[in-house]
This record gives structure tokens, sequence and C-alpha cells, in this order.
């Protein structure tokens, strides 16, 4: 396909809305890799978490799977999720362009920067598509998790 | 694209993305001052009665039978005989005759600043963050439909002159399908000056920019839902209309504010992972994962994913309705915790179903049971 050799954005957009290398949707992997996450987490933790700083590591422990489970289901395609990889693994490469991306709408766009993933380098145009997706993945995410709660808490009798 | 939606409507509606928001825009740059989500100030009476304007399908029922019969406000007039001037084109130029009526009117041009100006006068629709393409093709038909309704109106000017007597069917009586055209067209001016007369500040602008900011603004109080539901719907029969939509969120609202709007929910969400991976952090001792992992594979995942995604940002708002039932079966339906949402928006179920159409959501399972959380975490 010609679009493929032409631009690397739209290679990125085409193969994720055709999602090729995903038959699965979305949402089934985040699931499946967030509970692989969830069921190793729970063999390392004690069943009950006697001080707040074991909770409170625990609860860190539990979101870095989340965020580690987001970015590895969706894998090395996205920009966001090459950055989260790189925090997962502690290799702080972070490419500190001072870049204020003020081309075009100029106002917030340093906000957003700091509040996606990977937002230093890029322009403002694939910063946008990369919050699109992101912003995607966040609300699967959310709610995968939430329906993990709701169905442990009822299959359970006490919450 | 929805079969439910009456066509005319959504043709001026998507009709309308092409130009004409200049001068309501112009309109609401001075209100923006005011600060905070401003159309939605601007507009806030109307989300209610709108509301019910825009469902009421026996609205021109409710109407008396002569409709618009204009008594004295003048630029009201001027208004329906443009409408009845263009409108004598064909069926289908009717949307485009409207438009071109919108973009006659002068155009308060002093205080767009150079986004909206770009994005209102580019007429090659250059390359923005958002596709352009069908806006290419609004604007040629734009321009074709401009001649055509032109030399129509050039020939019915004789008769629509004293535009006062808009039943006066002369001329037309004989034709069944302009019979039936001129009734449709009654009932939309009719709602159109229902409308302006609801909506402070909107008389001055074309008809269908209120009623397409109204929409905006009932369906979510918050551009940030709108948002969500732009950026989440990737689905190729969503994306015109969320990309005409947030066109319009970005021409009423700015594009400061749909930014503002972009982190809010970007935080939002963040926030929300954050307290859940807390609560199962608390609680995941208990769990069983690999038998989750059999009831979400299980739980049949039509994707409903775009109103599934939707659903989360509503969430965290608040007050859900507490009375849904846990049913682990449709995990991933999220099409009663939806309907929820609206109705906790407007409290009217009739909003629910024209809504639903009227974004094009593609709610395949009008009724299934999600598993709304009674999200009764107090962080």
């Amino acid at each position: 396909m010609s679009s493929l050799s032409q631009n690397p954005k739209k290679t990125l957009s085409f193969s994720s809305t055709m999602k090729n290398p995903n038959y699965n949707p979305l949402k089934k992997r985040l699931a499946s890799r967030f509970l692989k996450a969830m069921g190793r987490l729970k063999c390392k933790m004690s069943p009950f978490p006697a001080t707040i700083e074991e909770k409170r590591r625990r609860h860190r422990a539990v979101r870095g799977a989340a965020y580690a489970s987001m970015a590895s289901a969706v894998g090395p395609r996205r920009a966001w999720s090459r950055a989260l990889l790189r925090k997962m693994k502690g290799r702080k490469r972070a490419r500190r362009n001072p870049r204020n991306v003020d081309e075009r709408f100029g106002l917030n766009l340093n906000q957003l920067c700091d509040v996606v993933p990977g937002g230093e380098g890029m322009d403002s145009r694939s910063l946008l598509n990369e919050t699109a997706h992101y912003i995607k993945c966040l609300v699967a995410q959310v709610q995968i998790m939430r329906e993990i709660l709701h169905s442990s808490s009822s299959s359970s009798t006490t919450l | 694209m929805d079969p439910e939606l009456e066509p005319p409507q959504l043709q001026f509606r998507s009709a309308q993305m092409g130009g004409a928001f200049d001068d309501f825009h112009g309109l609401i740059s001075p209100p923006q001052v005011t600060g905070g989500s401003s159309f939605t100030a601007l507009l806030e009476l109307a989300p209610p009665q709108a509301v019910e304007l825009l469902v009421t399908e026996d609205f021109p029922a409710k109407q008396p039978p002569p409709p618009p019969i204009f008594p004295t406000d003048i630029g009201l007039i001027h208004r329906a005989s443009k409408f009845s001037v263009f409108a004598s084109a064909d069926n289908s130029l009717e949307s485009n005759a409207i438009l071109s009526v919108s973009n006659s009117i002068p155009v308060k041009q002093e205080e767009l600043d150079a986004d909206s100006r770009r994005n209102s006068s580019s007429p090659a629709g250059s390359d923005q963050s958002l596709k352009s393409g069908k806006r290419k093709e609004r604007e040629k038909k734009l321009k074709e439909s401009n001649k055509k309704s032109k030399s129509k109106a050039a020939n019915d000017d004789g008769e629509e002159l004293p535009y006062v007597h808009v039943r006066a069917r002369r001329g037309q009586a004989t034709d069944s399908h302009s019979l039936a055209e001129r009734a449709r067209r009654d009932k939309i001016n009719a709602r159109m000056k229902l409308l302006q007369e609801l909506v402070p500040g909107c008389n001055k602008v074309s008809c269908h920019n209120c009623l397409l900011s109204i929409i905006v603004s009932s369906m979510g109080s918050n551009c940030g839902d709108y948002l969500g539901l732009i950026f989440s719907g990737h689905s190729k029969r969503l994306a015109p209309l969320t990309k005409c939509i947030c066109r319009c969120v970005v021409q009423i609202s700015g594009t400061a504010m749909v930014l503002d709007e972009i982190i809010n929910h970007v935080q939002a969400l963040q926030r929300q992972v954050e307290f859940l991976s807390m609560r199962l952090a608390a609680v995941s001792p208990g769990i069983d994962f690999d038998l989750d992992s059999l009831f979400t594979v299980n739980g049949s995942s039509n994707d409903n994913s775009y109103s599934g995604m939707f659903a989360p940002p509503i969430c965290t708002e608040g007050q859900l309705d507490g009375a849904r039932q846990l049913q682990l079966q449709q995990l991933w339906h999220c099409d009663e915790l939806h309907q929820s949402v609206w109705a906790r928006e407007t409290d009217t179920s009739n909003f629910i179903a024209p809504a639903n159409s009227l974004l094009s959501y593609d709610s395949t399972s009008a009724n299934s049971g999600k598993p709304v959380a009674p999200r009764c975490t107090t962080s």
C-alpha cells in the first residue's frame, strides 16, 4: 500500500483503524493483559496488608500494572504507549524538547504535553491524535477496572 | 447516516457546518468574556424547553394549524421571506439553500481570531486538525445550490413577494410534492421560530446554528463529554458527524476551551484510574482473576465500545441511577447507562431515543442492562 510508505502518521492511524495486528478489539486485549498482570501481582501480595505503607505500595503496584498493561496492549504503535513503556522500564531517555507546541492553537498544548505521556517531542497534530487514542484507551481501562471491581464485589457477599 | 433521523433535519444540520458559523461565533465571542462554559451559559434556559421542543414529535400538532403567520416582528418576516424564497427550490437543495441564506447574513467579522477565520473562509478546507474532506463536498454542494437557488428565486420572486401570506399556495397547490414539502418546511420554520424565541441572543443568527448549539449544549453540560465522545468514536459511521460536532464545538466555544476540556477529560480519566486501582488494591486478595477472565470473554462484547467509552466520564460527575442491577452477562453493553446519563441530564425519558438518533449512536441493543456501579466512592 502506497500510503504506508508515505507518511508515518498515516501509517499509525491506518493500522489502528484497520486494527491490523490485533484481531481482538481493544477492550479484550486490555482486559486480558490487565487480568494477567493482576494475577501476577496477587501472588506477591500478602493477603492482609498491615501497614499503610504496604497499602500504598500495593496501590502503586496496581496502578503501575494498569498503565503497563494498557501500554503493552496497545503496543509500540503509539507514541504515548512507547513513552509509557519507556517509563516503566526505567529508561528515562525522555527527549525533553522544550518545544512550545504552540504552532496551531497556541494555548494549552503545553498542559496537554504534561498530561499525556510522551507529549514532549510532538507537534500539535500528532499530539492531538495521540491524545485521542490515549483517551480511548484510558476509558476502556477504566471500564475494565470498574467491571472487575463489580464482578468481584457481587460475587463475594461482603464488600 | 442514521435512518431513524428525519432526513431533512439531518441534511440541513450537516449542511450548515459548511460555512456559516462566523456570524454565530462573532456573536458568541463577546459573551465568552463572562467565562466558563460560555455557550451553555448563553443558552442556559434553552435546554429543557428546547429539548422538549425537539423531542415532541407532535409539536406541529400542538401549535395552531397556521403557524407561520408572522405577526409583527420584522426580522422574523425577513427571515421567513428568505426561507420562503429559497425554499421554493428543490427538496434536496433546501438545506443548501438555507445555508446560502445563512451565508448571506452579514457576518460580524471583526472579532474572529485567526483560527475561525481560517476555518470559515478557507474554501478548500485547509488541512486543519480534523479531516476536511467532508467539508469540501459541502462547499461544492453549496456553490451549486447557490446558483440553482438563485435562479429559482428569480423565477418565483413574483409570487413570493407578498411573503407575509406564506400559506398562499399560488401556483404550487397542484403539486403534491410541493405540498408535502411546504408542510414540512412550515413545521421546521415554526420550530425554528420558537427556538429563536427561547434562545436569548440567537435572533440575529441563522436558526440552524441555534438548533445545533442547542443540541450540543443539551447533550451535555460539559464539552468534555462530547470530546470524549468524539475522540472515542473512531468508527467510520460516527466519524463525519462527530467531526461536524467537533468543528461546531470548536467554533462555538473557541479552541482554548476545547483544549481545556480535553485536558480536564484526560486528567479526570487518570484520576479515575487512580481511584479504581486503589479500590482494587484494597479488594484484590479476594479476587480470583482467572474467573474474571472467563466472564469478560464470555460477556458478549459487541463493540458498543463507543457508547461504553462514553460512560465513564459521566460516572465521575456523580449521581447515577443506583437502581441498576449488576448483570454479569452483559458486561460491555452500556446502553442502559447511556440512557441513564441522558435521563440525568434532562429528566425526560423521551429525550433518550431522539438523542440516540440525533447523534446516530450505534446502540444495537437498546435495553440491555449494563452493570452500572452505584458509584458510592467518596474519595
